[in-house]
């Protein structure tokens, strides 16, 4: 987090502050560069957010509000202390009380999240709860790049400025259409994404600034996901040049792998292994079935991970493909005392019509939670729906059942991709 | 995390917060039973196969338990004036360190502070990198020119917050060396104004007769410094002890930055009895690392396998396929290779020449993991 780019503020977490919280939410976006339409929607969000929480809290509790400028979106972070609330009040579909008046705030957090890109539920490192919501800036949409004719020779990886980012960007989207990502048609935004380090490029170019193709990644804690290559040029091996470039860049980051979940047709399998199908839905509703590539990056020196009965032979299968060390440990929910209510957490990208889901406290209650939050996201409009379990944790592990019982179907395991390795369910209703 | 520990996090600055620790491999008996092997060899670290020394051996063995107890010597007095025998320098110009990576970070500490840079090769032995990264100091990293070195460039990006230019000879992972005619004239354009690191881990195994002998340099060049270790050639990765040598009015100055007593006194023992050594072992190595490449290149060239067999006791070679995935098929199989990924060479592996029929093992796994060859 860049110092000077944070606006932070604590208050006690009573109605009368609600615009405090408001009022600051809407002058930090406009100091951050932000439009009206935006500021609007920020502070309608945080409104809904402090509403709700403030209602749940018995009066002495404090709320830290945060404000991080990430280039192109403003994150507020709205974090209450350890046990300062009842984790459940942290479901994205938890309600107020019926006997409250007010049938705006009954809707609870859905309706923050409705207003902003990225909605996000999360545990802090200190036991506390996150609530994160990200807005992102609005910026032109570009023409598509008509005309131009890109030499089949003379490509290689060369340092780039922000003009060559967007012309590939125009490119990507030119080239790929709707199989370039979305931020492609928003060249501003590629080089605002860029410039915050949370991702990165390598870009082929010519001696005339021609661009041949590119590389783009974003950083994901231990992670990096990767997008392309996008490939404009005749020259062979071009591709292969790119994603040589990619990994030399992610090699020493301490980044552990790269994964592809929608790779272009150019890919050059050599360096890659599968990791299973992926299918989606495009904001548009046409299905998508993709296979998703895997790179590791570091050697894989093993772990134990905890299975399910219900999905150890999925397990087995996928550990044995990808030839990885894993000790498997099963476990089996036995009866033994577990809190009654279940916390989950979400995250909504609303661009990619996609919600995740995971756990944040493992409770009784947790296969009707998860109905109510599928149930929810689909009211929402939501298309893809995906749960992912954490394999290093046992608590977790044992909740397989309620989440297969919910119309989640296991699909991949992402190696690294938590604390540990990640397994990930899709629901079935959205493909 | 506790609240109060998580507060701490104030307390770290930017250059340490971005950047994670390196991991090192498990031991051996979890790594055998993570990857279900009953085997395991070590073709990773550059070790020698053969072990230590005879010398060193029975050192370690008559090394009295009891005198565990006392601390070592904290300047290793004794392994410095042997040193000073063998190579014709002073006592003074040497630094014995806790491995010649100990080394490393006592001379960047040395020389560099707030703003200054450091300048080696994109695809060389990590450490310099990572002591400067994580010591809040710029690496500036040049990329190889034909697998070495590239002279021209580094001498290029000095400026005058440059104070010390790292040449890793031979080159670790491309076993590619600068002969005595190319590292003079680089360190005639340097001309003194910057400190000239030469690593030579690996120098004992070069036979090519325009290898130039850093030690010998030392006597022209103040500015040289020369990095040595026992890890490699005399098989004394476990003991920890490499050093460096220059001149004493520099070596002096880089003293004032280290960590007394942090060499033990059986790596002490084991190194003094080492350079009794009358050339056996030496030979023993070299022939044995000669009789593992001559193999290694007939059956890699017949898979058409591209790899690079220069100096040193490795050889970097070139998969069809990632780097990482074939780590840990080989390893199912018992063979434990460094993957390259790391180094910025991705889909290539390093691996340490071994005696013959480990390398037949070697290659009977790599043939098995790589269907189609
Ligand atoms: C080029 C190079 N320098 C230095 C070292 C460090 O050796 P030591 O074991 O003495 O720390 C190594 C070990 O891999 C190396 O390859």
């Amino acid at each position: 987090m860049s110092i000077g780019k944070t606006v932070e503020m604590r208050m006690p977490l009573l109605r009368d502050m609600l615009p405090v919280a408001v009022g600051c939410a809407e002058q930090t976006a406009r100091a951050f560069g932000f439009g009206k339409e935006e500021q609007l929607s920020l502070s309608l969000a945080v409104e809904e957010v402090f509403a709700f929480l403030a209602e749940k809290a018995n009066g002495d509790e404090t709320l830290q509000l945060a404000w991080r400028h990430g280039g192109y979106y403003l994150e507020t972070a709205c974090i209450s202390p350890p046990r300062a609330l009842p984790t459940k009040v942290f479901n994205m579909t938890a309600r107020l009380a019926l006997e409250d008046e007010d049938s705006l705030a009954d809707m609870g957090l859905l309706l923050a999240a409705r207003k902003v890109d990225h909605f996000k539920i999360g545990r802090e490192k200190d036991g506390g709860m996150g609530i994160y919501l990200t807005l992102e800036k609005r910026y032109p949409q570009a023409a598509p790049e008509s005309g131009t004719v890109i030499p089949d020779s003379g490509f290689g990886l060369s340092p780039h400025g922000r003009e060559e980012m967007k012309r590939f960007a125009r490119l990507a989207t030119t080239c790929y259409r709707d199989a370039a990502p979305a931020f492609c048609r928003f060249p501003g935004k590629l080089v605002d994404m860029v410039s915050s380090g949370e991702y990165d490029a390598v870009l082929a170019l010519d001696d005339k600034g021609n661009i041949g193709g590119g590389f783009l990644w974003g950083y994901n804690g231990k992670m990096a996901e990767g997008y392309g290559p996008y490939i404009f040029s005749g020259q062979d091996g071009l591709a292969a040049v790119l994603v040589e470039g990619a990994l030399e860049k992610l090699a020493r980051t301490g980044v552990l792998c790269l994964i592809i979940r929608q790779p272009t047709r150019q890919i050059p399998a050599a360096y890659f292994e599968p990791l299973g199908e992926f299918n989606s839905l495009a904001p548009d509703g046409t299905p998508q079935g993709h296979t998703a590539l895997y790179r590791q990056i570091e050697e894989d020196n093993g772990m134990t991970v905890f299975t399910h009965p219900h999905i150890e032979s999925f397990i087995r299968e996928r550990y044995k493909s990808l030839a990885l060390p894993r000790q498997l440990r099963p476990t089996v929910y036995e009866g033994e005392r577990r809190l009654p209510d279940s916390a989950i957490s979400t995250h909504v990208d609303r661009l990619q019509t996609t919600a995740t889901l995971s756990i944040l406290v493992a409770g009784d209650d947790v296969q009707d939670n998860l109905a109510k939050h599928i149930a929810a996201l689909r009211n929402e409009g939501i298309k893809n729906i995906f749960f992912e379990l954490n394999l290093g944790k046992a608590e977790e592990v044992q909740l397989v059942p309620a989440v297969l019982g919910a119309g989640f179907k296991p699909r991949l395991i992402l190696p690294w991709a938590g604390c540990g390795d990640l397994a990930v369910f899709s629901h079935s209703g959205g493909e | 995390m506790s609240a109060q520990a998580a507060m701490l996090g104030n307390l770290v600055p930017a250059h340490i917060r971005n950047i994670s620790a390196y991991i090192p491999s498990k031991p051996d008996d979890v790594l055998r039973e993570m990857y279900k092997c009953r085997q395991l060899y070590r073709l990773n670290n550059n070790e020698n196969a053969l072990g230590p020394t005879s010398q060193a051996m029975e050192a370690i063995k008559k090394f009295a338990p009891r005198t565990a107890a006392i601390y070592p010597s904290g300047d290793a007095y004794h392994l410095c004036h042997r040193l000073a025998e063998r190579f014709g320098h002073s006592p003074e110009a040497f630094l014995v360190g806790n491995g010649a990576n100990e080394v490393i970070a006592f001379v960047i500490k040395a020389f560099c502070q707030p703003g200054d840079n450091i300048i080696t090769a994109e695809k060389t032995f990590a450490v310099y990198e990572w002591v400067a990264e994580f010591s809040g100091f710029e690496a500036r990293l040049i990329p190889l020119r034909d697998y070495g070195f590239d002279a021209e460039n580094m001498l290029r990006a000095i400026d005058e917050y440059t104070k010390i230019l790292f040449i890793c000879n031979p080159n670790n992972p491309t076993g590619t060396y600068w002969s005595e005619e190319k590292l003079r004239a680089f360190l005639d354009r340097v001309d003194g104004r910057q400190i000239v690191v030469l690593d030579e881990a690996y120098a004992e195994f070069v036979e090519a007769p325009d290898f130039p002998d850093g030690m010998k340099l030392l006597h022209e060049y103040p500015n040289l410094i020369v990095f040595r270790t026992f890890s490699k050639m005399y098989g004394l990765a476990a003991l920890r002890i490499g050093y460096l040598a220059g001149n004493p009015a520099v070596v002096d100055i880089i003293r004032r930055t280290c960590v007394v007593y942090s060499v033990n006194a059986l790596a002490q023992t084991a190194a003094l009895a080492t350079l009794e050594d009358n050339g056996e072992h030496v030979a023993a190595t070299r022939r044995m690392v000669s009789a593992a490449k001559a193999y290694l290149h007939a059956e890699l060239t017949a898979m058409g396998l591209f790899h690079l067999a220069g100096e040193g006791n490795y050889m970097m070679i070139r998969l069809p396929v990632s780097d990482t995935m074939i780590y840990r098929k080989l390893m199912q199989q018992g063979f434990m290779v460094r993957t390259m990924t790391g180094f910025r060479f991705p889909n290539h592996i390093r691996v340490t020449m071994n005696t013959l029929p480990v390398m037949e093992g070697f290659i009977g796994a790599l043939k098995s993991v790589l269907p189609g060859l």
